[in-house]
């Protein structure tokens, strides 16, 4: 087993190029996730915004000297409806605001939306709401009626969520690409050759998955490292529970990397087929965005992804401090399916074989 | 061969095959210790599947498979597949070495066995470059020490020499002599015939999962042929009418691609003489040859079909 473990990590040594992409590419995407995502998930949404005044009366004027204060170069006015409508369509702008003359009455104001942009067009009509009843010549509605009060721990949270989510997709991304190898090793014999030397497959697959799971912890220690600023301080048993995790995340990624490349024959069929696996994976799981922001079914469905429980006992362990049985059910499912993924992949290569 | 010594390889009355379909049937095969046997049979005969099950790669239906005296592990049994079964990233000593390490080999002494296997397919000036920078005859003589590190019981060589030149040819067929002369037995998988000639004590030759002919080259091609030759006629272009009755009249056969007629006969150079004025006119050559392995399992196939 440490022979091939050895061998597929000396391999992987001499290909520097690789060991940069391997261990630099997570923790860029893993910032860029944060930079991107992270900001909508916390509220601060950026909001584009074109503005056509067709009122043109002082208490409008006043009103765009306001926004305009307020959003700065977000806010830009145009000349006509029409092209306000325009610039909402074609995504120049998240949305519009349109203020129309009423004869004998005050002006109107009108968020103007374009499919799928919702909540921006809420965002600015919940902006809006005091400056139109001022136009009304009413009185503004209160604004904190409902108070919010925040518990648990402060911080950045989708620093430390996507820290998890990311080192998750990077790790099953990378044990796919890593267990093809072994197609290359069944093809030239080689596989053959070294489970006659050794008396058998599973040492053979156990190396493999013993080098596929160090990969994985590698890959999410990088992340990790990338956002240590952004995490709460840990504590010792939270730095250890994080190592358990990654470990098992890396042995589940290569259960089921292993399991999928021996039900391939080639790596012509592998590489889709493991692709879509790990994008639908990340994409149930939570990894690329959370899974609260998901409809009830799919976020119940998520849970039969590895990435969802590593997601969760990452948060748990790293962000919430907190060692609940759910931490030990997301360990076990995790060690249960890199298990099970190995006891398959061994079942079909010996299938395989016999073949 | 003492009587004492148990063979390397027996298989007895053998029925294998994939999914349902039985590619060796009552198929029995010995290989005794200190032999290298060569198998040959043309493609689909069913010589990778006499290795496959050798090795316990594959399953029998029935009969029974011994490697040894019945208690090798598959440890000993040493493989060298037909592509470059080695981890390219590493070099031919590094390959070597997993595999040392895999059979079993002590620590303490890996290093001279690596050197040893190395040194049998004279490996040695490649032995620390990338096995992805070397070019196919080197990575057949690494292919081959990897499979000898562990001093096998049992030693598959499938198709060693595809590929490489004469001189590689020679090293190799030294390498397999030398490791039967300690002990082991070789089961040679080979399409050359020259090599075969060069390096097999025995040979059988096989047609669909059935031995046809076993024994030495010599032996069986003399048994097959006797003092016959084989006259071979080989034009540029198809034969005219005239000079393909001639030939015909003679008792040449046409091949297939209508290039070549053959005959095998005793008097191969008297007919070569009076159909040489045939030949000049049709702008081809003459040649009469003893007939070789190749000949052998074109015909022992031809007669079993």
């Amino acid at each position: 087993m440490m022979a091939v473990a050895g061998a597929w990590a000396r391999g992987f040594w001499r290909d520097r190029a690789g060991v940069v992409l391997t261990l630099l590419l997570p923790p860029l995407v893993y910032l860029l996730f944060a930079a991107i995502f992270g900001a909508g998930a916390r509220g601060e949404i950026d909001t584009a915004v074109v503005m056509h005044d067709a009122a043109r009366t002082p208490a409008t004027a006043a009103m765009q000297d306001a926004l305009a204060r307020d959003m700065g170069a977000r806010l830009r006015t145009v000349e006509d409806a029409g092209e306000l409508e325009r610039a909402v369509i074609d995504g120049r702008a998240d949305a519009g605001i349109l203020i129309r003359p009423s004869a004998g009455r005050p002006p109107q104001v009108v968020v103007v939306s374009a499919a799928g942009r919702d909540v921006a067009a809420a965002a600015i009509q919940a902006r809006l709401e005091p400056m139109a009843a001022a136009l009304a010549g009413q009185v503004a509605p209160p604004t904190a009626r409902v108070a919010t009060v925040q518990v648990g721990p402060r911080g950045d949270v989708q620093a430390a969520y996507y820290a998890g989510a990311v080192s998750v997709m990077f790790v099953f991304f990378a044990a796919m690409h890593g267990a093809m190898g072994g197609l290359d090793e069944r093809r030239s014999g080689l596989q053959a050759r070294l489970a006659l030397a050794r008396g058998g497959l599973a040492p053979i697959l156990a190396g493999r998955a013993g080098w596929l799971t160090v990969v994985g912890v590698m890959q999410s220690a990088a992340v990790f490292v990338a956002a240590w600023a952004k995490l709460p301080d840990l504590a010792p048993w939270q730095a250890a529970a994080g190592a358990v995790t990654a470990v098992l995340v890396g042995f589940s990624a290569a259960g089921l990397a292993l399991a999928l490349t021996a039900a391939c024959r080639s790596r012509e069929q592998a590489q889709p087929l493991t692709t879509f696996v790990v994008l639908l994976l990340a994409a149930l799981g939570g990894s690329m965005a959370p899974r609260f922001l998901m409809p009830e079914a799919f976020r119940a469905l998520g849970w039969i992804t590895p990435h969802a429980w590593a997601i969760e006992v990452y948060q748990a362990v790293v962000w919430r401090a907190e060692f609940a049985p759910g931490v030990v059910a997301g360990w076990a499912v995790l060690a249960a399916l890199g298990a099970a993924g190995l006891g398959v992949s061994l079942v079909l290569e010996r299938r395989r074989a016999a073949r | 061969m003492g009587s004492s010594v148990a063979p390397a390889l027996v298989l007895d009355r053998v029925e294998a095959g994939y999914d349902g379909r039985p590619v060796l049937r009552d198929f029995s095969l010995t290989l005794n210790a200190g032999e290298v046997y060569a198998l040959l049979g043309a493609n689909g005969a069913g010589k990778s599947t006499v290795a496959r099950v050798a090795c316990g790669l594959l399953p029998v239906r029935r009969g029974r498979v011994a490697v040894g005296d019945g208690t090798q592990t598959r440890a000993r049994i040493g493989l060298a597949p037909q592509d470059s079964a080695l981890f390219p990233a590493l070099s031919p000593r590094e390959n070597v070495e997993v595999t040392a390490r895999l059979c079993g080999v002590a620590r303490d002494d890996r290093r001279a066995a690596v050197d040893r296997a190395l040194d049998l397919t004279g490996c040695g000036p490649r032995a620390d470059q990338p096995v992805r920078t070397l070019s196919g005859g080197w990575r057949r003589r690494a292919n081959l020490s990897a499979a000898l590190v562990g001093q096998p019981r049992l030693l598959i060589a499938d198709e060693p020499t595809e590929g490489v030149d004469a001189g590689t040819r020679g090293v190799l067929s030294a390498a397999l002599r030398e490791t039967v002369k300690a002990g082991a037995g070789c089961l040679l998988i080979s399409h050359d015939a020259v090599f075969v000639s060069d390096t097999a004590d025995r040979i059988g030759v096989l047609a669909r999962g059935r031995l046809l002919a076993e024994g030495p080259p010599n032996a069986l091609l003399h048994q097959a042929f006797g003092a016959a030759r084989l006259l071979s006629i080989r034009l540029t272009r198809p034969a005219s009418e005239a000079a393909a009755q001639w030939f015909a009249q003679a008792g040449l056969t046409q091949a297939d691609d209508r290039l070549e007629w053959r005959r095998l006969c005793d008097d191969a150079l008297a007919v070569a003489q009076m159909l040489a004025a045939v030949v000049d006119g049709e702008g081809g050559e003459v040649a009469v040859r003893r007939p070789g392995l190749d000949d052998l399992v074109a015909h022992l196939s031809g007669a079993s079909s």
